[in-house]
């Protein structure tokens, strides 16, 4: 048998890796017979992977291949009988919507920026700092933010104040951007105050002052500002700066949540599931739970994972519990990496093994995990003392 | 005509929309401007509108002339690949709406060019003709057609072809039959409906072409929009509100369309969550969006287009379906945008779409979270499950998924799901109020006990909803809230008959619990004494009585 063609290899190597530029490339290998031979289902299921992951070159050609090809199953991948099989690959759309969100187009943006328009000025700078439809570069990216802002535009003057907190343009300077957040502050850019409130409570730039800080959220947070109605209810539930306040952190917490906020989502499960500022409502508490889990944040995961295995508002599932410990646990999360050793070692919603299971521990007892430390140091003394004395 | 209120715009071509480029006071410098403006050449197309601003700030737009450039811009008007073709065996078939989808879809760029929807092509001899004519636009949609076709009735390609040809000579010789017809002055709909006597699918076909050959001229979208609300909005519109809507459905169909009718859209995830509140309308007009927004959502609201809800759904469908990102610009938020519009899509009282939607929302589920393998559908569903809030959403959607037959791991999961949902708030969510609690799980209930899930399990899970049902109705004392013991007898009585009759309460245990209430009060020594004298004076207590047996007659009682 002749060796396959090392570049194939090697794109075959990352592409099951998950890389959607290799899936693309070995499903376009397969499509036009390059370097192998040529096979339309193997390269309808790379495509269609590399597709998956909004690789826009394999979705340009899956839509260019005859539907006859694309309806043909996926060999590797056929339904066993009568069940559900494999998952349909998506289909792109031919006529697709354009929304609100499609990059902007920098060429045409210059000669607005260039007439002195602060809108695309802004958005310009945008396209510079993030790279869209042009070469990312900071620096110009600020030259048209300070263009903006010496207008006296707000959102200018807001990414200016950004430029300076994060040093995307060279050194950051706090004072810089507290003195460019204020100026757009006060003109009511919502972003702007809550930047401001942020650094002021964290004292950056400023000294801390925490009442200070909750105004400004509290005129952001009116605004709809929603990362500031998380801020707020954050000081409300514990009182600082302001006057402790539960159903109304409860209330903010709610709008912050139903937009999308993970951290909103997270403390208003807590306060549903303690019945602080709200009534108890485990269902609830664990719907928003799922929600800023399923965002990635890894102390959801592990509160949702308990709620799985202590069944509190949802059906108890030791597997599905499992599973969300091991995702908080490879984010580095401590109290993740202790549940998942203790359900490994238990062999709870998972085969026991004892091996990983201490692994996992001293995972856990490396990042702090108080109990984690105990029992590691127990297992470690009943391991030596089960050695056998020279 | 020149005046204060009046302006001529000259408008370029640009990307399938005219866009303005001058605007002068009178008619034959705009003409000129048009001219010199099509002679520098690299235009498409150029024309002339004349704005007139009415007393009541409202503006008409007549077109005085429209000039082609010289080609130089070579217009892509090759066929879009589609997924699937419906059968067509008949001739009118041709006329359905999922042929003019397909045709819609198919020919997307030709109409787009032409500004033409798939009614009007289907119907006018002279746009047959052209779409004929032009390069092998005819012969490749036929082709693929037939391909997708053939494989669903197991014919011949060759012998679906000819067939599709033939069909093709057949609505040609129709239109041109109904062609000799001379359209009115009036440009209503009741002109039209004068042109068209009689009834049955003839008449149908001849209204649809006197409208085509109305909408045809005008040459833009929102245009032929405008015209056809103009027309909904006639006193005499009757039944041919569903000619209009077939119409108002080809609308839908281009994705230009719809950005314009929808206004500014964040991104794709709240748009499409817009085009499903404007099916049902209940949508808010965006920022630029149109003025005919809100006629068009108002005909939603009143149930009148139902082959454009049907467009709009599969528009949902078909981008839910597909690759491209909800929340491209955070996509962090992906999966949150996703959690809204699956809460959109599904509620408590069922799902929107069907079973297309249904798997669409699967597809991306899966393709989100990125499963693969072999168990990969299971799997995806399982994970969909978990994004919905409660019992009532997850069985609409398991019903739906079923709905084309029902493998035995989906069946598992409605099992697991209703068995293990043992209390309400498991199925509708605390913060819903007490009446619509009970209509979702009744709601439910219906769709669970008529779903094609085979039975058993199917009566007995239904059964449980409905002692969830009771249970609540038990716990909640929702009966005794209602038969309140300090109420007047006759207050009580009709309350409860009323509560019964309501459809907020399963017919099962739930039922016969509210009922076996009133039948209390019904044994109870000399009843009807009882009842007339807490009505306090006579007359109305005889009117009390009677509206309680009529009620108790409606019930089931009698």
């Amino acid at each position: 048998m002749s060796r396959e063609p090392a570049m194939v290899t090697r794109n075959r190597q990352a592409a099951e890796a998950g890389d959607a530029v290799a899936q693309f490339n070995l499903g376009n290998m397969y499509r036009i017979g390059y370097q192998l031979e040529q096979d339309t289902d193997q390269a309808i299921h790379w495509l269609t992977l590399a597709a998956r992951q909004g690789n826009a070159d394999a979705i340009q050609v899956l839509k260019s291949l005859a539907p006859e090809a694309l309806a043909e199953p996926d060999a590797a991948l056929v339904a066993p009988e009568g069940g559900l099989g494999p998952l349909a690959p998506p289909i792109p759309e031919p006529d697709p919507l354009q929304t609100g969100d499609s990059p902007p187009d920098p060429d045409e943006l210059r000669p607005q920026a260039e007439a002195g328009d602060p809108a695309a000025q802004v958005t310009l700078g945008n396209a510079y700092r993030h790279g869209w439809g042009v070469a990312a570069d900071p620096v110009l990216a600020l030259h048209w933010y300070a263009r903006a802002a010496g207008q006296k535009d707000a959102a200018g003057q807001f990414a200016v104040g950004l430029m300076h907190e994060l040093g995307l343009a060279g050194e950051a300077s706090d004072t810089d951007a507290i003195a460019w957040y204020t100026e757009a502050a006060l003109q009511g850019y919502a972003p702007a105050q809550f930047n401001l409130g942020n650094m002021i409570l964290a004292g950056r730039g400023t000294a801390s002052d925490p009442a200070l800080a909750a105004q400004w959220f509290e005129r952001a947070a009116n605004q709809g500002d929603v990362s500031a109605r998380f801020a707020l209810a954050a000081l409300l539930e514990v009182g600082k700066g302001v006057a402790q306040d539960e159903p109304r952190a409860a209330e903010l917490y709610a709008q912050a949540a139903e937009a999308g906020d993970a951290d909103a989502q997270f403390n208003l499960s807590n306060m549903l599931r303690q019945g602080r500022g709200v009534d108890v409502d485990a269902i609830a508490a664990a719907h928003f739970c799922h929600r800023a889990a399923e965002q990635g944040l890894a102390s959801a995961q592990v509160n949702y994972g308990l709620m799985l295995a202590t069944c509190s508002g949802v059906p108890r599932n030791e597997v599905d519990a499992a599973r969300w410990f091991r995702r908080a646990a490879e984010q580095n999360d401590a109290h993740g990496a202790y549940l998942l050793s203790v359900v490994l070692r238990h062999g709870r919603g998972v085969a026991a093994d004892p091996a990983q299971a201490i692994d996992w521990l001293r995972r856990a007892a490396e990042g702090g995990h108080k109990q984690a430390k105990v029992e590691l140091a127990e297992a470690l003394e009943r391991a030596r003392k089960a050695e056998p004395r020279p | 005509m020149s005046g204060r209120n009046t302006a001529f715009e000259i408008q370029v071509l640009k990307d399938k929309n005219w866009v303005i480029q001058e605007i002068r006071p009178d008619e034959a410098a705009a003409t000129a401007f048009a001219d010199s403006l099509l002679q520098k050449g690299n235009l498409t197309a150029v024309r002339v509108v004349r704005t007139y601003l009415r007393q009541d700030g409202s503006q008409s737009e007549t077109v005085l002339l429209e000039k082609s450039g010289d080609g130089k811009v070579k217009t892509d008007l090759s066929l879009t690949q589609v997924q699937d073709a419906p059968v067509c065996r008949e001739l009118d078939d041709f006329y359905s709406l999922a042929a003019r989808l397909t045709v819609g879809r198919m020919a997307r760029k030709y109409l787009d060019e032409l500004v033409l929807t798939p009614t009007e092509l289907l119907h006018l001899p002279g746009e047959l003709k052209r779409f004929g004519d032009k390069d092998r636009l005819l012969m490749t949609a036929v082709d693929l057609a037939a391909g997708l076709q053939a494989k669903q009735t197991g014919e011949e390609s060759k012998v679906r072809r000819d067939f599709l040809f033939t069909m093709w000579e057949k609505i040609f010789a129709r239109a041109r039959n109904t062609s000799g017809i001379k359209l009115p002055e009036a440009k209503t709909l009741a002109a039209l409906q004068k042109l068209a006597p009689g009834a049955g699918e003839e008449r149908s076909f001849q209204l649809r072409t006197l409208m085509s050959r109305r909408l045809v001229e005008v040459r833009s979208w929102l245009g032929k929009l405008d015209l056809l609300l103009e027309w909904a909005a006639e006193p005499k519109v009757g039944d041919d509100i569903t000619l209009i809507d077939g119409v108002i459905a080809d609308l839908m169909i281009p994705a230009q369309v719809l950005q314009d009718v929808m206004g500014f859209q964040s991104n794709l995830g709240t748009a499409l969550c817009s085009i499903a509140d404007l099916a049902l309308g209940r949508a808010q007009a965006a920022k630029f969006a149109p003025s005919c927004f809100v006629p068009l959502n108002d005909l939603f609201a009143t149930e009148r287009l139902p082959q454009a809800r049907q467009v709009l759904l599969n528009r949902v469908t078909r981008e839910l379906r597909g690759t491209n990102p909800l929340s491209r610009n955070e996509p962090g938020q992906e999966y949150e945008m996703f959690n809204k519009l699956v809460h959109h899509m599904v509620g408590d009282l069922g799902l929107l779409g069907g079973p297309a939607m249904a798997e669409a929302m699967v597809t991306r589920y899966g393709a989100m979270v990125r499963v693969n393998g072999q168990d990969s559908t299971l799997r995806a569903i399982e994970g969909l499950l978990g994004v919905l809030c409660d019992s009532c959403r997850r069985v609409h959607l398991l019903v739906s998924l079923g709905e084309v037959g029902m493998p035995a791991e989906l069946l598992e999961l409605l099992k697991v799901q209703v068995t293990g949902s043992d209390h309400i708030n498991f199925w509708v969510p605390v913060k819903v109020p007490p009446r619509d609690r009970m209509v979702a799980m009744t709601v439910t209930h219906g769709v669970l006990a008529s779903s094609s899930v085979p039975n058993p399990p199917r009566d007995s899970l239904a059964q449980c909803l409905d002692e969830v049902l009771t249970r609540y109705l038990v716990d909640e004392g929702v009966i005794e809230k209602i038969d309140k013991a300090d109420d007047p007898l006759a207050m009580r009585a009709i309350r409860l008959i009323k509560f019964c009759g309501s459809g907020v309460l399963i017919r099962g245990k739930s039922l016969d619990l509210a009922r076996s209430r009133i039948i209390e009060h019904l044994r109870q020594p000399q009843f009807e004494e009882k009842f007339l004298a807490s009505s306090g004076d006579p007359s109305s207590g005889e009117k009390n009585l009677r509206e309680f047996h009529r009620l108790l007659r409606e019930v089931g009682f009698a």
